[in-house]
């Protein structure tokens, strides 16, 4: 999925449960920035091993680009750290979790995965996605997290 | 990973119950991730359930998905390692979504805490080749009928 879905529909629900009115813009930017970044990995990979990615495209492959933390093991990291941040600010702790584990899911059930990395590498498949399917699970995500984002806002303002 | 790793003995009493009652059901020749993504789905609708009546029924319908998904694969033989992991991964994600919404109770902490030792379980359980895991929704789905 795209960072643009990941990050409307991820911080979406994070923002939601954890009763973040529009004023509160740091929770907010949390919630963006816990929903995305860890797409980040996927530039340190792409970079890498660019002559791969040139012969083969990028479509499709992107599950090869990712580091450990879009695992169990970035789960297990991230809930760590959110339980460390919840002594200090609970809300903030929900925040970045559930922001944080939407995006992972998602990737999880759209795309291949090596969840047990970098301990064991087997890779599954939810669903045999198309390349052409996931586009329009992007597009829907954007469009549906979109409206209920201006929902949210109208409806907290 | 090339096998399923073997479930526990004290397990068997409670899988010899299963496997009698998932041969007295129909089960659809359907890919079993659809059960992974209503169990998931029905996770993350659980952060927004507000009664525990709400929550019992949430629970309950997410453990039932569990079973169909693995009952579903058992019987039209497309059990593998692959689908081993993918329910590994729903069930952990499951209780992730379940423990945070419960994390402002002290037994919602606990289990939030006892998530983690899940997910390591998880590790431990494909290294090992014996599958390891708290079985941490039934005892909050036990918590929560008796709370109600």
């Amino acid at each position: 999925m795209s960072p643009i879905a990941h990050g409307l529909s991820a911080s979406l629900i994070a923002v939601t449960f954890a009763r973040v009115s529009p004023n509160e813009t740091p929770y907010i930017t949390t919630a963006l920035i816990a929903a995305t970044a860890v797409d980040l990995d996927h530039l340190f990979y792409i970079i890498r091993d660019r002559a791969m990615y040139r012969r083969g495209g990028y479509l499709g492959q992107l599950h090869l680009a990712r580091s450990p933390l879009h695992e169990l093991v970035g789960f297990l990291i991230v809930g760590l750290l959110c339980t460390l941040i919840f002594f200090v600010d609970p809300k903030l702790a929900y925040v970045i979790f559930i922001a944080f584990s939407a995006h992972l899911i998602q990737d999880w059930i759209v795309g291949k995965s090596f969840p047990l990395t970098p301990f064991n590498n087997t890779c599954i498949q939810f669903f045999a996605l198309t390349l052409k399917q996931k586009a329009l699970i992007d597009i829907i995500i954007i469009l549906l997290s979109g409206v209920l984002w201006i929902i949210y806002l109208a409806v907290q303002a | 990973m090339d096998h399923i790793p073997c479930r526990p003995s004290i397990a068997t009493p409670y899988r010899a119950l299963l496997s009698s009652l998932e041969l007295q059901i129909v089960l659809p020749n359907v890919n079993p991730s659809y059960y992974h993504l209503l169990g998931l789905g029905l996770s993350v609708l659980y952060l927004f359930a507000l009664t525990p009546a709400q929550k019992i029924g949430l629970i309950a319908v997410i453990l039932i998905a569990d079973w169909l998904d693995g009952a579903t694969a058992r019987r039209h033989k497309r059990c593998s390692p692959g689908g081993y992991l993918m329910d590994l991964l729903t069930d952990r994600a499951s209780e992730a979504f379940i423990f945070i919404a419960e994390a402002g109770t002290l037994l919602g902490q606990i289990c939030f805490l006892l998530w983690m030792v899940n997910v390591a379980l998880a590790f431990y359980s494909v290294r090992s080749n014996k599958h390891a895991a708290l079985p941490l929704r039934f005892a909050i789905l036990v918590i929560l009928v008796f709370q109600f």
